[in-house]
């Protein structure tokens, strides 16, 4: 349990690690292109696709983090109108809900992930297509963990022991 | 049978605070199998989030506003507008108004102005002599004021979505930009007027402009002071795009702030980078999976028949803007507006297009709705967050804010029917 616990630390550090480092590399690359562009006239030919790509891994990256961190955007209607018991059953439901959904679209992602492996085409420089969509299966396969415990977190422990 | 089980089920997901995202993803996903249509379409879809070159302003300039938020940025502005605008009668509260609408443009009205920007003003209103009911009502206003001016996110995330439908009359980021000037300005100065005449018997004492002090508040913000006037000027000027502008603005504020000003040490600065790309991540995964609906809806030919049923019922374009303003603010009570661009725009723009509204007119009456819904019970943000901040019951607050909300309201009203506000100039 213990080494599960530092295993799950450790990924969320190297999670945390992937998104600023992309994001930092985001900004400093675009304005690299921009330097590049307007004074010396030249720039990747492929800096514009890398760029796209990055907006979509960081977007995805993001979607992972805003599920460990709860922060996901919902109509927050009912939590506010019902007792705190009605509101644990709701989660636990919702979440779980969530989690098969993810999980559906995970797993046909992967299906179309794995096709454009066969075909094997090129994104921009030597970069295949499918290295840059894996990140599509992948996040969906987080969140649908990610969702998964938040639902057996809300079954197994009360809601005071969350709270503190 | 099972479709209609499983439509409920959606609704009832969505209502019992399921994440947006699941929801719609739940809905294309159950369109395209009802179809027959294999599911990996869902990856392709969110894939084709790569296709718009603008999107990397989303995330570069969400960045750039959390950045300027945790530093001491709104202290600064302020100060300059509290220096150069004090000494106008019922200054403070024009004060208010200002300074929160351009923080709000770039910051995203995701309510850290109320937090960062309001916690300064509120004591500063109530020092100034203003009642207490009065500050709080402007404190919680002013959190989605300023909307309409760019680089406000909503306003670039309609641009976007727009484009990417590909309905109705083409338009350009700047003139977008361009439209949202006036009707902006409108409820600003509509606030500030109505701020001064309710409390024109209270604060009759002017200050005098302190030219010493004015400089300084300047000397203070040299390093910001530039960044608005550069954005406006990139955009307006037209000779830098737009995704320029927000990786030069970005690259800039982080420089400022980091190794200038010194500010935002690393260790927060890692919080800035995983809360914004967080928000940005929520609204991406929602658009990428919307692309994925809105295409199954056209598939399924609904705004079009959507636009038949309604024509038979409503035949005048005012008519039909005065529904969708209703729609709209119902929708903005409840709605992330966010989501809300999102899930709601592809569907509304063929309808709008179809009764000969201009795309950009729609887009700002869309967001001077969405704005007032940041004010309305039952899940209004600004209300929450001013409750949270201020220690007050949502009930007062709602109550404070309602004369604010009213004067919005009426100017709602004003952009709606008179199209050239809008429209005039671009």
């Amino acid at each position: 349990m213990k080494f599960l616990t530092l295993l799950v630390q450790a990924l969320k550090k190297i999670e945390t690690f992937l998104l600023v480092s992309l994001l930092l590399i985001l900004i400093g690359f675009s304005l690299s292109q921009i330097l590049m562009r307007n004074f010396m006239d030249t720039g990747f030919i492929w800096g514009e696709y890398l760029i796209r790509i990055l907006v979509l891994w960081i977007g995805l990256l993001g979607a992972m983090y805003a599920g460990r961190t709860n922060k996901h955007i919902r109509i927050d209607l009912v939590t506010h109108y019902v007792s705190e018991k009605w509101q644990r059953y709701i989660e636990i439901t919702s979440n779980f809900t969530t989690a098969v959904i993810c999980g559906i679209a995970c797993w046909y992602s992967l299906l179309f992930v794995l096709e454009e492996y066969e075909y094997a085409d090129v994104a921009f420089a030597s970069v295949p297509v499918w290295s840059t969509q894996i990140i599509i299966p992948f996040s969906l396969a987080v969140l649908t963990l990610r969702f998964l415990a938040q639902s057996f977190k809300s079954a197994f422990y009360s809601h005071s022991i969350l709270k503190s | 049978m099972f479709t209609l089980i499983a439509i409920i089920g959606i609704v009832l997901l969505a209502l019992s605070g399921a994440p947006l995202f699941a929801v719609i993803l739940a809905a294309s996903m159950l369109g395209f199998f009802l179809a027959g249509v294999d599911l990996s379409v869902i990856a392709i879809e969110i894939y084709r989030l790569t296709d718009t070159p603008l999107l990397v302003a989303l995330p570069l300039f969400t960045f750039t506003g959390y950045l300027l938020s945790e530093s001491k940025a709104s202290h600064r502005l302020l100060g300059i507008t509290e220096q150069w605008m004090n000494w106008m009668p019922g200054g403070l509260a024009v004060v208010a108004l200002f300074a929160s609408a351009i923080f709000t443009a770039f910051t995203g009205a995701s309510g850290v102005t109320i937090v960062a920007l309001g916690a300064l003003l509120y004591p500063a209103l109530i020092e100034g002599g203003y009642p207490k009911k009065f500050s709080l009502g402007l404190v919680t206003t002013s959190g989605s004021l300023g909307l309409l001016f760019p680089p406000s996110l909503p306003l670039i995330l309609f641009g976007i979505i727009t484009q990417q439908i590909e309905v109705g009359e083409s338009f350009t980021m700047e003139q977008l930009f361009i439209a949202g000037l006036v009707p902006g300005l409108i409820m600003v100065v509509a606030l500030s007027v109505w701020s001064y005449w309710s409390n024109r018997k209270i604060v009759n004492h002017k200050k005098s402009f302190n030219w010493k002090l004015a400089k300084q508040s300047l000397i203070d913000a040299k390093w910001e002071f530039p960044l608005p006037f550069f954005v406006l000027l990139g955009i307006y000027g037209g000779f830098l795009t737009l995704t320029e502008i927000a990786a030069i603005a970005a690259s800039y504020v982080f420089i400022v702030e980091v190794f200038i000003y010194r500010e935002v040490p690393i260790k927060k600065l890692i919080k800035v980078c995983t809360e914004s790309m967080t928000m940005t991540g929520g609204i991406l995964i929602i658009l990428g999976v919307s692309l994925a609906f809105t295409n199954f809806l056209v598939d399924a030919e609904v705004p079009n028949n959507l636009f038949e049923q309604i024509k038979t019922h409503i035949d005048s374009k005012y008519t039909f803007l005065l529904l969708l303003n209703i729609m709209l603010l119902l929708l903005g009570a409840i709605l992330d507006i966010y989501a809300a661009l999102v899930i709601v725009v592809p569907i509304i723009l063929p309808l709008a297009v179809g009764f000969g509204i201009h795309p950009i007119h729609l887009g700002i009456i869309f967001l001077a709705n969405m704005q007032i819904g940041y004010l309305t019970p039952p899940i209004g943000m600004n209300l929450f967050i001013a409750s949270y901040r201020f220690g007050e019951p949502i009930t007062k607050i709602y109550k404070d804010t309602l004369p604010f909300m009213l004067i919005l309201l009426l100017v709602l009203l004003v952009i709606t029917y008179v199209p050239v506000l809008t429209l005039g100039f671009i």
